[in-house]
């Protein structure tokens, strides 16, 4: 049985449109027109215990909205969804118990006292025993190395610290769903990283089912197999991240190497050239066309390298959400 | 249970942070008191009343109504407002508590924490103005304590139906000032005793919860409200306690499921 279901799932907000200026805003105090927004339209899925999927789309696309329903904080406003068996809009305490929010732009721990003091209240909340907080701690402390900062005033760390801390406070109870919200966002390389391989080891040792939304492509290529495509509130696509570039990329890329200098005009007729400096060229080529092609350019120019490769999925994904295939 | 004194823990530990803060707060009860008996020195000299007080009970009024206000209307309940409005409030739903008693374990050591340093300012200030005072008799005091237990529950729901009105409509600030700043501070009887105002002012008053908050405990530590009216007013405190709990429930229930969880 899956952990998450959702069916025909459709949330609706009501919007009013300001037109600029002074006069229209003395307007708006007496007459305000409302307009319904799709955030999320007649979307489906299901996803298995331990899965790690990733919630890919532009901005405003209904990621986080898909997220706060399967969280509970937003009621649907149609369709069902079930999480570890739960109605997550009925907030029941033992659904709350068994799952983690971390959202990248905002805060859990308190601000004003160190994170070992939000961690302590959360072992409070979540019934969590003397034993299992110190072991469990002890493991976060020493993967994410924050051993000499949890005793430091939250507002004192840094955003990549705090994000540390905030998947501690996230993490402490054991969540068996963990929803995570844009939790690279603004981080350094280093930091996300850290973050990163902290994802894929507690998805690895606790079975933990995450359901990941970011617009960092690392995050995405290095944590999920499977990958929901939403846009516009509707999802695109749905399955195996390797599947989207089948499906979606309509071309290869070919790199080559030469012995001599070429002129871009020898080259130009093969394909759009990405990149070249003379001695090295990278091309674009249709995926129907791209093995004569290949095969034309080792014939006539005296290659002494080539490699061929998909194209990369951040263009795949920007192809998807231009509407370009 | 815990969990609570643990949210009550880490709210005391906040206080601690911002020492000028905190300094600076003790210091303006200070000030106010050395105002209030220069002020009321000056205004009381050659009188032995004022309307139906005596002046050891116009100290009692606003020394009192000092405390009260302390007391009863110091709230964490105000910041839900904007918490709504900026989506801050997610982070406490995603979570296995309850909103409202997270938000009274915050009131309660808040009120503890005033009291705490208030009793020794209190001490203090006895001694340099030893100003005299109304007392009231046992039975007084008693009900005093029921009417003070009685306000802050009451104004507890009351101020979390103004910080709920934010689950509809994004004037989040207005609402709060008006009903949880001017209205209390006014028709509570906290500038003036309302027996001040004309008396149809007063009967109108008697229909909503504010005297019940401020002035009434007053009256009846000031002994001015005979044994039946106590309990009269002790029955309709409770019923505005009930109504406001009910409100702020019924609030809460179809809130949330308006809730918009706005930012990311």
């Amino acid at each position: 049985m899956s952990t998450i279901q959702v069916k025909n799932l459709t949330r609706t907000f009501q919007i009013f449109d300001k037109k600029p200026g002074l006069g229209a805003s003395i307007k708006s105090i007496f007459y305000r027109p409302q307009r319904t927004v799709h955030a999320v339209e007649n979307v489906s899925f299901e996803i298995k215990q331990g899965e790690l999927v990733g919630f890919i789309g532009p901005n405003g696309a209904g990621k986080t909205t898909t997220l706060k329903c399967l969280s509970g904080l937003l009621y649907p406003s149609s369709g069902n969804i079930s999480v570890l068996g739960f109605k997550p809009s009925d907030r029941k305490y033992e659904y709350l118990n068994q799952i983690g929010f971390v959202m990248g732009q905002k805060n859990q721990l308190w601000w004003d006292i160190p994170p070992q003091e939000t961690f302590l209240l959360n072992k409070a909340i979540y019934n969590i025993s003397d034993t299992d907080y110190q072991k469990r701690l002890d493991f976060f402390i020493k993967t994410l190395d924050i051993g000499d900062i949890i005793s430091v005033q939250t507002k004192k760390l840094s955003l990549g610290q705090r994000m540390k801390c905030e998947f501690v406070a996230a993490l402490l109870h054991n969540p068996k769903v963990l929803f995570l919200d844009e939790p690279t966002i603004g981080l350094d390389v280093i930091a996300a990283q850290k973050i990163r391989d902290f994802v894929k080891e507690i998805n690895q040792q606790f079975k933990t089912t995450v359901i990941l939304t970011s617009h960092n492509m690392n995050d995405v290529k290095e944590l999920c197999k499977r990958v929901i495509l939403i846009d516009q509130g509707r999802i695109k696509f749905d399955g195996l991240l390797s599947n989207l570039t089948k499906k979606f990329a309509e071309l290869k890329i070919l790199k080559f190497v030469f012995e001599n200098k070429i002129s871009k005009t020898d080259i130009k007729k093969f394909g759009e050239i990405v990149d070249g400096d003379g001695y090295s060229y990278t091309i674009k080529v249709s995926k129907e066309k791209y093995l004569s092609v290949a095969s034309k350019i080792l014939t006539t120019l005296p290659v002494t390298d080539l490699n061929i490769e998909d194209t990369p999925i951040e263009d795949v994904i920007r192809q998807v959400y231009t509407d370009k295939n | 249970m815990v969990k609570y004194i643990r949210i009550a823990i880490n709210t005391l530990q906040e206080y601690f942070v911002y020492r000028v803060n905190f300094f600076f707060g003790r210091l303006q009860v200070f000030i106010f008191f050395v105002m209030f008996f220069s002020l009321w020195s000056a205004v009381s000299a050659g009188r032995s009343s004022l309307g139906v007080y005596s002046i050891p009970q116009i100290y009692s009024y606003f020394v009192v109504g000092y405390i009260i206000k302390a007391f009863v209307f110091t709230t964490r309940t105000a910041d839900i407002g904007g918490d709504i409005q900026n989506g801050n409030f997610s982070t406490l739903l995603i979570k296995p508590i309850s909103t409202l008693k997270y938000y009274f374990s915050r009131d309660i050591i808040d009120k503890l924490f005033n009291l705490f340093f208030m009793f020794w300012e209190f001490i203090l200030i006895l001694l340099l103005f030893k100003p005299e005072l109304a007392m009231p008799s046992l039975f007084n005091f008693i009900a005093f304590i029921l009417f003070l237990f009685l306000s802050i529950i009451s104004f507890f729901f009351y101020s979390l139906v103004i910080s709920f009105i934010a689950f509809w409509s994004e004037d989040a600030w207005s609402s709060r000032f008006l009903f949880g700043v001017v209205f209390i501070t006014i028709f509570s009887g906290q500038y003036i005793p309302l027996d001040f105002l004309p008396p149809v002012i007063g009967k109108i008053l008697d229909y909503t919860p504010y005297p019940y908050m401020f002035y009434y405990p007053l009256k009846v530590w000031l002994g001015q409200i005979d044994q039946n009216m106590i309990y009269l007013r002790l029955l309709n405190g409770s019923l505005i306690c009930i109504f406001f709990y009910f409100l702020s429930q019924f609030m809460w229930l179809k809130g949330k499921q308006k809730y918009q969880s706005y930012g990311n």
